[in-house]
């Protein structure tokens, strides 16, 4: 028989915050993603399949999405290293490194559009060295990827760092005792553990990549076919006063990336519990 | 055109003055041709051809020739091109100026539906007025903008060199049909990049 007393519970019931949860989603999300469907659908189909699989916009849905992948990627790497060395060791100035990981979040996106276009033009601070060798940045997909990991890296930093910080180092102990090697201990232990956190952070850095605007136009110098990212494309039929193209092609971003979202969360989901049963 | 002078000007899709740009662009090419609208599409797409980066924004441009020090030329506001100079010194750029282009008259006016709710149509008309006042030319030219009234035009003849200007309405039948041909979707614009 199930326990039929009522667990304490440090939040009214389940009824009050459950009703809470959706009325605060739809108003939030639901609701203004039901306007942008209903503004697609003011057009017929036959405009809905041109707009969206017109040359030029299929060539920015691939741009934005590789250019995003290989951010988020770039991310989910180093991201999880500078938590590491955050969590692991101590040092003179880590507040201050702690605090600098945060500022992508709070710099206004042009700003950080300008400024790295600014080091990394071909007559920047950094940009020039590239271009002695023949590497061009700003204003190539390379220059999106750099734009696109600046504005990702905290996610992942943030997801993976309270993680590290709860996982007990008497479990790598152990493992050494046995006989582990650091790199047994590493794959057996640390990465089983925050796995699932960098998953976490590279999904939303996956997800607000594919979103960015403002730090990208300044970087990516626009041209179309070649580095014309989704949300411009947007704007430019806003400008146009193209609602519904704009709406248009926002849906099928908004799909692709729910779909995707969903996926990685569930991988996440899996990843988790895998590890939780043993 | 040479192919190898590189050009930099804003995306007439997002930017106000780049599609200004483009208009003159193509009535220069008009008039050189004789009216061959084929013509000046080509010139047109040649043009633009040679554009490496596509700012959003007139002023975006401006940085990216200015401060990046990215292509040979810049299509730029006879205002903003004399600015420029002012701000970074006469001899780090130089002013060309076409036989042939376009006349850019921003428009302003008093909306009055706007202006009777927050009840402010008096001060809104002394303003419109005020800037056709001799001293508001006065200030208007001073900022290398062109003045109307013949007397601020005169005084500073000398500082606007002498240029065949056409307008919008002339060449194009005024904006909504240039908007319409040249930067709507599936407009000639769109045909320059078509892949």
């Amino acid at each position: 028989m199930a326990d039929k007393r009522k667990r304490h519970r440090v939040l009214p019931g389940f009824g009050l915050s459950m009703g809470y949860t959706l009325i605060y989603l739809s108003l939030i999300i639901l609701i203004p993603i039901a306007v942008l469907f209903l503004k697609a659908s003011t057009i017929s189909l036959a405009e809905f399949w041109d707009t969206v699989t017109e040359a030029r916009v299929v060539a920015s849905y691939k741009l934005t999405i590789y250019t995003s992948f290989i951010a988020a990627f770039v991310n989910a790497i180093f991201g999880t290293l500078i938590a590491w060395v955050l969590v692991r060791y101590d040092f003179y100035g880590k507040r201050i490194i702690d605090a600098l990981v945060d500022l992508p979040f709070a710099l206004p996106t042009a700003v950080a559009g300008i400024a790295l276009t600014t080091i990394y033009a071909p007559n920047g601070w950094i940009g020039q060295y590239f271009e002695s060798i023949g590497i061009k940045v700003a204003y190539t997909p390379l220059g999106i990827m750099i734009a696109l990991t600046f504005i990702g890296l905290p996610f992942v930093v943030r997801s993976v760092q309270p993680v590290l910080q709860d996982l007990d180092q008497q479990y790598e102990e152990a493992a050494a005792t046995l006989g582990a090697n650091p790199l047994q201990i590493f794959a057996k232990i640390i990465f089983p553990a925050i796995f699932p956190a960098t998953l976490t952070g590279f999904a939303l850095a996956f997800a607000r990549a594919l979103g960015e605007y403002g730090s990208v136009v300044f970087i990516s110098g626009n041209m179309p076919m070649k580095t014309e990212i989704v949300p411009l494309l947007i704007i430019t039929k806003l400008e146009q006063f193209n609602y519904a193209g704009a709406a248009a092609i926002a849906v099928v971003m908004l799909v692709f990336s729910f779909v995707l979202l969903f996926l990685i969360n569930f991988w996440q989901w899996k990843t988790t519990k895998k590890y939780q049963v043993s | 055109m040479k192919s190898d002078v590189s050009v930099i000007t804003p995306n007439p899709k997002t930017s106000g003055g780049a599609r200004w740009n483009y208009l003159a662009a193509w009535g220069y090419a008009l008039e050189q041709n004789n009216g061959d609208e084929a013509k000046a599409k080509e010139f047109v797409t040649k043009l633009f051809k040679n554009v490496p980066v596509l700012d959003s924004g007139a002023r975006g441009s401006t940085t990216t020739f200015v401060e990046r020090g990215i292509g040979d030329v810049l299509i730029a506001w006879e205002n903003e091109a004399f600015l420029a100079l002012n701000e970074l010194g006469k001899d780090e750029f130089e002013i060309v100026v076409p036989s042939i282009s376009i006349l850019a008259e921003p428009p302003v006016t008093v909306v009055d539906e706007n202006a009777k709710k927050h009840e402010t149509e008096e001060v809104a008309k002394a303003y419109l007025d005020y800037l056709y006042t001799d001293e508001g030319q006065e200030i208007a030219a001073k900022n290398y903008y062109r003045p109307r009234s013949e007397e601020a035009a005169k005084k500073y003849a000398k500082q606007f060199p002498e240029i065949r200007l056409f307008t919008i309405d002339e060449v194009f039948d005024g904006w909504k049909n240039a908007q319409k041909t040249h930067f709507d979707d599936g407009g000639v614009f769109d045909e320059i990049y078509k892949p």
